[in-house]
């Protein structure tokens, strides 16, 4: 459980090795432009399909994913990559004159930074039922040394080898917070990227850091920032990142150079293999942005389109291509099929409140002032004389997810909230486009001095002391749980099950699975059934709360249950008046019973 | 003082952007591992290290009660044998694991008994009570 910090700095190196490798080859090859902050960015990005290519053909090929395996590979991959770029380092184009780095950035990037350090020094011990789903499969994954094999189609392969194969390489348990680095990792990736593409389509470093600022600060607190990091809610993190960073390159394909779609097609791939209602998102956003560009720019379109195919022939494009199609052979993720496609959209497993999409619902997911401003911004944008590019940008942006979050498409089984989320983002660069419009920051630089300090008086004077210093869970009933889970790990057979408590417990739970592994279903948690569709979890209802009666003793015989975890303080008197249960553990928070 | 040229400025601020993540994930890690080990809130843990096993009109009673409150802490525990108290012990305990082997006799401590139905550990500390039973 304890990590060693050289080992998660090997990691945080070889995340950006890896890709930058590879960004190197293709911009020496292909004379891509990039300036060093997109450097960082996209070599870091680049390391996500370039582990799901590796583990994937492992996997095709059955050679273990262990570290020797993966170290030598990597290796070998480095070598031919490095020997097969050409020399002539002359080629090398850059936008330096694109001075993205400067001391007021440095001074937002460090107060994201800190602000969100902050949130996550409080909480450093994974417990998040999130995490824990995903960390059961990572852990199967670093023990296993293969793929693993999912109970649910939800679950993504890429969400869990992002952190397995580099927590095998080096060694690192991710029963730790090692998951919650990761993310960390990818959540400040995706803050640089919101900047670049602000800057990008503004051509302001004023209204990029603007942007940076109050996404970042908002990242502090709410989701989809830290609590999505310590909550582990990795395939919306990674997934974020991921439609930034092709919904950056797709702009600069479609207005800078057709030779950007590779780098598209990467991110596009690897969004495939992490998260599906990310994936869904940037596939409507996609179809809208190219119908709006061929009905309101025609020729350029066809243009562009007629351009794209001539470097679709391209032989690193083909390769690439073909590489991906081979991976996509070897191992589809789990909801590719229609069977499983249909019970993750219309079949959801939780029973989901449909939310009638009023402005109360839209300030309380995006926050008052972020709406208010972002829909001043938006009007703005529209009526302005603005390059109408921008505007069929943002339009295509937004109404896909518009539609995904209305209730009446609900029947897809999409969450409302989680799609609105997405909403964050755009609006984040909407809120300070009405002072682009206004042109305020180019007046003068004292008012976006100014601007900046008001921002980070309102919201670091109200809003750090409640919120981003919260303890989520008390440590020590989180340690307790841990502690419970490695005696049970000591005590349990093959075919023995454990019974939790799950909601409202107050405690973590669903982590015992971690500790425990030897299968998903080993330890079962009481759920309320009424929020979920499948019959089965009636049963674990019935054991936890009527446990001596014939249905509970018989359901407990049927699912294996031997040892039930309650918490200490609110255990249910039938398993201490009854002959059926010893209670063999307790500690302040948990106790554990066995079944006679 | 040396003036930088800007591409000099852009990698010496992004080296500054590197190395301060790179320092806030080393706090991370460490506050991580310190919190594994940062045990005192809680209290203490009172569990079977096995079933009491009946052997030869004996019981072997082997349980352990871990104490995170501090060292050389006073604790009392009974062993109860369908309800009657056979074991009352005050201990002092040090920090973590204390493993406790405690035989029983049935014939000699039971007196006309030779099968016992319930055993129950209770330690106190204090306020604190903890208990563990098992059914034979």
């Amino acid at each position: 459980m304890i990590i060693n910090i050289f080992a998660v700095i090997g990691v945080l190196i070889f995340v950006f090795i890896v890709g930058y490798i590879l960004l190197r080859f293709l911009i020496i090859n292909l004379g891509y432009e990039f300036n060093k902050l997109e450097i960082l960015v996209f070599s870091v990005l680049l390391t996500i399909p370039i582990i799901y290519v590796v583990a994937i053909a492992f996997s095709g090929f059955g050679i273990k994913l262990t570290g020797l395996n993966l170290s030598i590979f990597f290796l070998v991959l480095a070598g031919i990559l490095i020997i097969s770029t050409k020399k002539d380092i002359k080629t090398i184009k850059k936008n330096e004159n694109e001075n993205l780095i400067n001391l007021p950035f440095i001074f937002v990037f460090l107060l994201t930074l800190i602000l969100m350090v902050v949130t996550l020094y409080k909480n450093p011990l994974p417990f998040a039922t999130d995490l824990s789903n995903h960390g059961y499969y990572i852990r199967e994954v670093f023990f296993t040394h293969t793929l693993p094999n999912f109970h649910l189609p939800v679950f993504v392969i890429g969400e869990n080898l992002i952190i397995s194969i580099p927590s095998i390489i080096f060694n690192i348990d991710p029963l730790s917070i090692f998951p919650i680095i990761i993310l960390f990792l990818f959540k400040m990736i995706t803050i640089l990227l919101i900047y670049l593409l602000a800057y990008k389509l503004f051509e302001s470093k004023t209204v990029a850091l603007l942007v940076m600022l109050t996404l970042g600060i908002f990242y502090s607190f709410g989701p989809p920032g830290t609590i999505y990091v310590y909550g582990g809610v990795i395939g919306n993190v990674i997934g974020d990142g991921l439609i930034m960073a092709s919904l950056y390159i797709l702009y600069r394909t479609l207005y800078e150079s057709e030779k950007y779609f590779l780098f598209f097609l990467l991110f596009f791939f690897s969004l495939v293999y992490t998260h599906t209602l990310s994936l869904l998102i940037l596939f409507f956003i996609i179809i809208f942005l190219l119908n709006l560009l061929v009905l309101f720019d025609r020729i350029n379109t066809l243009y562009k389109i007629k351009m794209l195919t001539k470097f679709l022939k391209n032989r690193y494009f083909l390769f690439t291509l073909l590489l991906l199609l081979v991976i996509s052979f070897i191992y589809l993720p789990t909801y590719i099929s229609k069977e499983n496609l249909e019970k993750i959209t219309t079949e959801p497993i939780m029973e989901l409140q449909k939310q009638k999409l009023d402005i109360s619902y839209f300030k309380n997911v995006l926050g008052s002032l972020r709406f208010s401003l972002g829909i001043l911004g938006l009007s703005m944008l529209l009526f302005s004389k603005q390059n109408k590019n921008i505007k069929i940008f943002f339009v295509s942006w937004l109404i896909p997810l518009l539609l995904l979050s209305w209730e009446k498409m609900t029947f897809i089984g999409l969450p409302q909230a989680r799609v609105l989320n997405y909403m964050i983002y755009p609006f984040s660069i909407l809120m300070i486009y009405p002072l682009c419009y206004l042109r305020i920051y180019k007046n003068s630089k004292k008012i976006t001095i100014f601007y900046l300090f008001i921002i980070l008086i309102l919201i670091v004077g109200f809003s750090l002391p409640e919120r981003a210093l919260e303890e989520n869970m008390p440590k020590e009933r989180i340690l307790n749980l841990y502690h419970a889970s490695m005696y049970l790990k000591s005590l349990i057979n093959e075919n023995e099950v454990v019974l939790t408590e799950h909601q409202n417990s107050g405690f973590p739970d669903t982590w015992t699975r971690v500790f425990l592994l030897g299968g998903y279903n080993k330890v079962i948690e009481r759920v309320y059934y009424f929020r979920y569709n499948n019959d089965p979890v009636k049963e674990t209802w019935v054991m936890m709360t009527e446990p001596n009666s014939p249905k509970g003793l018989e359901y407990m015989q049927k699912n294996n249950v031997t040892y039930i975890i309650q918490n200490t303080q609110k255990v249910n008197s039938e398993f201490l008046k009854s002959r059926n249960f010893f209670k063999i553990y307790q500690g302040d928070t948990i106790t554990i019973f066995s079944k006679k | 003082m040396k003036n930088y040229k800007p591409k000099e400025l852009q990698t010496y601020y992004l080296i500054v952007v590197c190395l301060t993540f790179l320092i806030s994930v080393i706090i991370l890690v460490n506050e991580y591992n310190t919190s594994l080990v940062t045990t005192e809130n809680l209290g203490f843990i009172l569990y079977f290290n096995e079933f009491p096993k009946e052997k030869n009109n004996q019981i072997l009673v082997n349980f352990t009660i871990e104490n995170y409150i501090e060292e050389n802490a006073e604790f009392d525990y009974y062993i109860y044998v369908d309800n009657k108290i056979l074991v009352e012990k005050t201990v002092v305990l040090g920090l973590k694991k204390n493993i406790f082997t405690q035989p029983i006799n049935l014939i000699e401590d039971l007196e006309t008994v030779t099968y016992f139905k319930t055993l129950k550990i209770k330690v106190k500390k204090g306020e604190s009570v903890k208990e563990i039973y098992y059914f034979n």
